[in-house]
């Protein structure tokens, strides 16, 4: 994976988060993933395929999902349908992303969202994988890139 | 079995066998289908498989087909986009009767295609590579359907792809491997490990940063471990690691340039630092092949004690030429077997420090020295010492002491009221700002390259002396202003 292709991920989910909620989200600084597991308590994961081949994941606090999901319902009571639905849809429109920048010598899977803290997301073995962190107002997510 | 020519056969006779539609011709037809290794099928002009095809065609796709199924559809999720529509456009002039088949099969998107297979999930799992060949059925002299064969050339184009790297992998090893071949096994991988044990600490900063404040106090981390790295590498003359994270610094030092860093700025360099890692995996994993043929020549144990001084004896050389100095290295004293274990690596770093330190502020040039009514080569010495419960060496050097001098007559003109009254307590006092100062960073050299040299040794300084804090040793330093000094570093003994 080179320079270009993490700048990307991290700009089209940064600009999701200012873009569904007025307010800005910042990236930290990117570092390798590890066998430690980066997983919080919703994901959700896109698989790419095809010229290259990698999965790549966003997972989130319910807190998190819950104050972004009150922003854009404009409503109070939020149920763990809503959640898992917005988890879905931030894959979804990084996965839209994806699509449109990569083009079509690409396959990009369906979101898989997966709700609970899981003990770690499999990714392919022999890909470097990228942690991105991601603060929204206090609350904190990851992005994890894993591309040939 | 069967090869490319004989399902080529084959499929001229089913051909024949299609057009006619007696039983006999059809059991043979099917006994035929049977037999094939290769998958063969038969579609219509609307693309859609009709009911005879062979056994092996579902174990290639790993799917299921059932009667009328669209061939495209098996394409679906396994295949890109492109790839998909390329095919369609394909089939289409296939059936076109005006076109040449020849020419039409030029264009064939599925010559050799890639057929991904997801899990459950629909994450990537595995591919295989297939080749679909494409034969028109006449009737009538009509294109009445096209008759498809898929072969399963995973094993080929992984064997090629798999040859392609090695050779790759070979070349890069083969490169590497002339290099490290005249480093010793212990010292490189003690380089490895260090090396790898930096790279775990600035990986653990870069996760804590939070602000610009602890931006700029990685930055200098990085620059400080890449000056590491280069002098590490450079003491064992590991020149393909060198030019990499020369490259790595330059990055770096370009985004430190910058008035306002952010956390984006760091992408390359995370990129690079996983490059870096990479490369230090690769050779451990090269250093681990070629164990059996290290441990063949292993060296024996005086040899390896001796491994310490052949590197302190290289850098005094290296640097003296360089500095245009000369200097004489004496180590007639040093018992490098009396090093207890787990002190190599500080002792090692230590001596190292000091005899980079001397050499480039101490040592005068032969011209200056024959000035000052000295011998024109310097003379740097180095020995061990041990009780019951300490180890310890010492390292002297005849080279001027200029920051400690001026530091002394500093030190003298403020305490010269003190030193009337206790001559011993205001000696240990000097003693002691004197080893605070000469091991304090500054920039106070000629020129900028001496600068960033000092600033780097200093640094090296700084990381030493919390290693030496850290196994409890102590460094005192005996000196007079003109022509001599002595350090002495002391570690208890575990």
């Amino acid at each position: 994976m080179n320079e270009t292709d993490l700048h990307f991920f991290i700009d089209s989910t940064v600009n999701y988060f200012e873009e569904v909620t007025s307010e800005k989200a910042s990236a930290g600084i990117p570092y390798m993933k590890d066998e430690e597991p980066v997983v919080l308590e919703y994901t959700g994961i896109i698989g790419i395929s095809g010229k290259r081949k990698g999965s790549i994941y966003v997972t989130t606090s319910e807190k998190m999902l819950s104050s972004i999901a009150k922003l854009i319902l404009g409503i109070e009571e939020i149920g763990k349908e809503d959640i898992k639905d917005l988890v879905g849809e931030i894959a979804n429109t990084i996965s839209g992303n994806v699509r449109q920048a990569y083009g079509s010598d690409f396959m990009i899977s369906v979101p898989v969202v997966v709700e609970g803290k899981a003990k770690d997301i499999k990714l392919p073995d022999n890909i470097q994988s990228f942690v991105i962190p991601i603060t929204w107002k206090e609350h904190k997510s990851f992005l994890v890139v894993c591309l040939e | 079995m069967t090869n490319g020519n004989d399902s080529e056969s084959v499929v001229k006779q089913l051909s024949v066998t299609m057009q006619s539609e007696s039983i006999k011709e059809h059991i043979k037809k099917q006994e035929l289908l049977g037999a094939l290794e290769e998958g063969v099928l038969y579609i219509n002009d609307k693309f859609e498989i009709a009911e005879d095809y062979s056994n092996s065609l579902e174990k290639i796709i790993d799917q299921e087909i059932t009667l009328g199924q669209s061939f495209i559809s098996l394409f679906e999720n396994r295949v890109p986009d492109n790839i998909l529509n390329n095919t369609v456009e394909y089939l289409n002039l296939m059936f076109k009767e005006d076109l040449d088949e020849e020419t039409v099969n030029e264009l064939n998107p599925l010559n050799v295609v890639e057929f991904h297979f997801e899990n459950r999930w629909g994450l990537w799992t595995s591919s295989k590579y297939l080749k679909f060949r494409f034969n028109r059925l006449l009737r009538d002299k009509l294109i009445s359907g096209l008759i498809i064969t898929v072969t399963d050339i995973t094993k080929q184009i992984s064997l090629s792809k798999k040859l392609e790297e090695v050779e790759k992998e070979t070349n890069k090893q083969m490169e590497w491997l002339v290099n490290m071949l005249h480093v010793e096994p212990p010292l490189l991988k003690e380089f490895l490990d260090v090396s790898e044990l930096e790279m775990q600490t600035i990986d653990k900063d870069l996760r804590g940063a939070k602000n610009n404040e602890q931006y700029n106090q990685i930055f200098n981390k990085l620059l400080r471990f890449i000056h590491q790295l280069i002098s590490n590498a450079s003491l064992l003359n590991l020149k393909f690691f060198i030019g990499k994270i020369k490259q790595f610094e330059s990055e770096v030092r370009k985004i430190n340039e910058k008035k306002e860093i952010s956390s984006g700025d760091f992408v390359p360099i995370v990129i690079q630092l996983g490059e870096v890692r990479q490369m230090l995996q690769d050779v451990k994993v090269l250093m681990n092949r070629f164990k059996h043929f290290t441990e063949t020549v292993r060296p024996k144990r005086q040899y390896e004690d001796g491994l310490i001084i052949r590197a302190i004896a290289n850098l005094v050389q290296n640097m003296s030429k360089d500095l245009g100095k000369e200097v004489e290295f004496n180590y007639t004293k040093f018992n490098s077997s009396a090093i207890p274990y787990s002190y190599q690596q500080v002792v090692r770093e230590f001596l190292i420090i000091l005899v980079r330190f001397s050499i480039l502020y101490c040592f005068e040039k032969p011209d200056e020295r024959r000035s000052a009514n000295k011998s024109p080569i310097g003379n740097l010495e180095i020995e061990t010492f041990s009780t019951n419960r300490l180890f310890g060496f010492k390292l002297r050097h005849d080279g001027r002491l200029i920051r400690i001098e001026r530091l002394l007559q500093k030190s003298i003109e403020n305490t010269e009221a003190e030193i009337q009254e206790d001559k011993s307590a205001v000696r240990d006092h000097l003693g002691a700002e004197v080893i605070r100062l000469l091991f304090m960073p500054t920039t106070a050299t000629s020129s900028l390259s001496e600068a960033e040299y000092s600033q780097e040794i200093f640094n090296d300084m700084e990381v030493a002396k919390k290693k030496l804090k850290m196994h409890r040793g102590k460094i005192k330093i005996i000196f007079t202003s003109e022509n001599y000094c002595e350090y002495t570093i002391s570690l208890p003994v575990k």
